[in-house]
């Protein structure tokens, strides 16, 4: 019996990562300058390909999991 | 643009710093979910399935074993005369004992193959968690003083005297101290 739940972590992580972006595009609606740019490349545009690679990791290795379970599983 | 403009703008700062702080606990949190789920998935290929068949390949022999007593008392007892029994039930109940046997021992390779490969494939998975759970505790945390650091250079420069045209001298690096001028300095 499968005792384990890849997507609502990565559900969380995606939702948490949306919600950023959310307040990141309202927050340059009201901070739109020279400064804002640079922590965007500085910082923010740092994290974002580890997202998505961490997202993809993620869907990967539940890929894996999900086969194993149904070929060790006794059907 | 007016005073009230550059107020905004350290709103917006502060705002956003909040937000990231958020993010920092959700996604930490969230990592956790992911790090526990595979664990417990890679805890019950390497041991639940693999005690799991090896018990089962047990119970195949003593099954089978059974099932060939059954057949041969059959055989042996339920000849009458010159009829021969069919014994049907013990040859049917000894094909299955057979099956079950066969399947347990290549389920015991196939939970030895997956193990193999789950490892792998925590790794790699791993790895790229640790990018971004790298990030969340180093980076992070250098991102949020760096936004203090430009909000509380806002407040300052706000709080003197209007005339004042001088641009803030910013803490930091990475050009964040720019552009403050276009902001803080129109009276």
């Amino acid at each position: 019996m499968k005792t384990w739940d890849l997507t609502t972590g990565a559900a969380k992580l995606k939702e948490a990562v949306d919600s950023l972006n959310l307040a990141w595009t309202e927050a340059s609606a009201h901070w739109d300058d020279e400064t804002q740019r640079a922590f965007q490349k500085n910082h923010l545009e740092q994290f974002q390909p580890r997202v998505q690679r961490a997202l993809d990791a993620v869907h990967r290795i539940a890929q894996v999991f999900d086969k194993a379970q149904r070929e060790c599983d006794d059907t | 643009m007016g005073r009230s403009a550059k107020v905004t703008s350290i709103d917006a700062v502060r705002a956003f710093a909040a937000a990231l702080r958020r993010f920092q606990e959700d996604a930490a949190a969230a990592l956790d979910g992911t790090n526990l789920a595979t664990q417990r998935a890679l805890e019950w290929i390497r041991h639940d399935r693999k005690d799991y068949w090896a018990l089962q390949v047990k119970r195949g022999y003593e099954q089978l074993s059974e099932a060939k007593v059954n057949l041969q008392r059959c055989l042996t007892f339920g000849r009458v005369g010159d009829h021969r029994p069919s014994c049907i039930e013990e040859k049917r109940a000894l094909e299955r004992a057979k099956r079950r046997l066969n399947l347990a021992q290549e389920k015991v390779e196939t939970v030895r193959h997956w193990a193999g490969t789950a490892d792998r494939a925590a790794i790699e998975y791993q790895g790229n968690i640790n990018q971004l759970a790298g990030w969340l505790e180093a980076d992070l945390p250098r991102a949020l003083a760096s936004l203090e650091r430009i909000a509380d250079a806002l407040e300052s420069y706000v709080a003197v005297e209007p005339s004042v045209e001088k641009t803030p001298e910013l803490p930091g690096t990475n050009n964040e101290n720019m552009g403050l001028d276009h902001r803080c300095g129109e009276t």
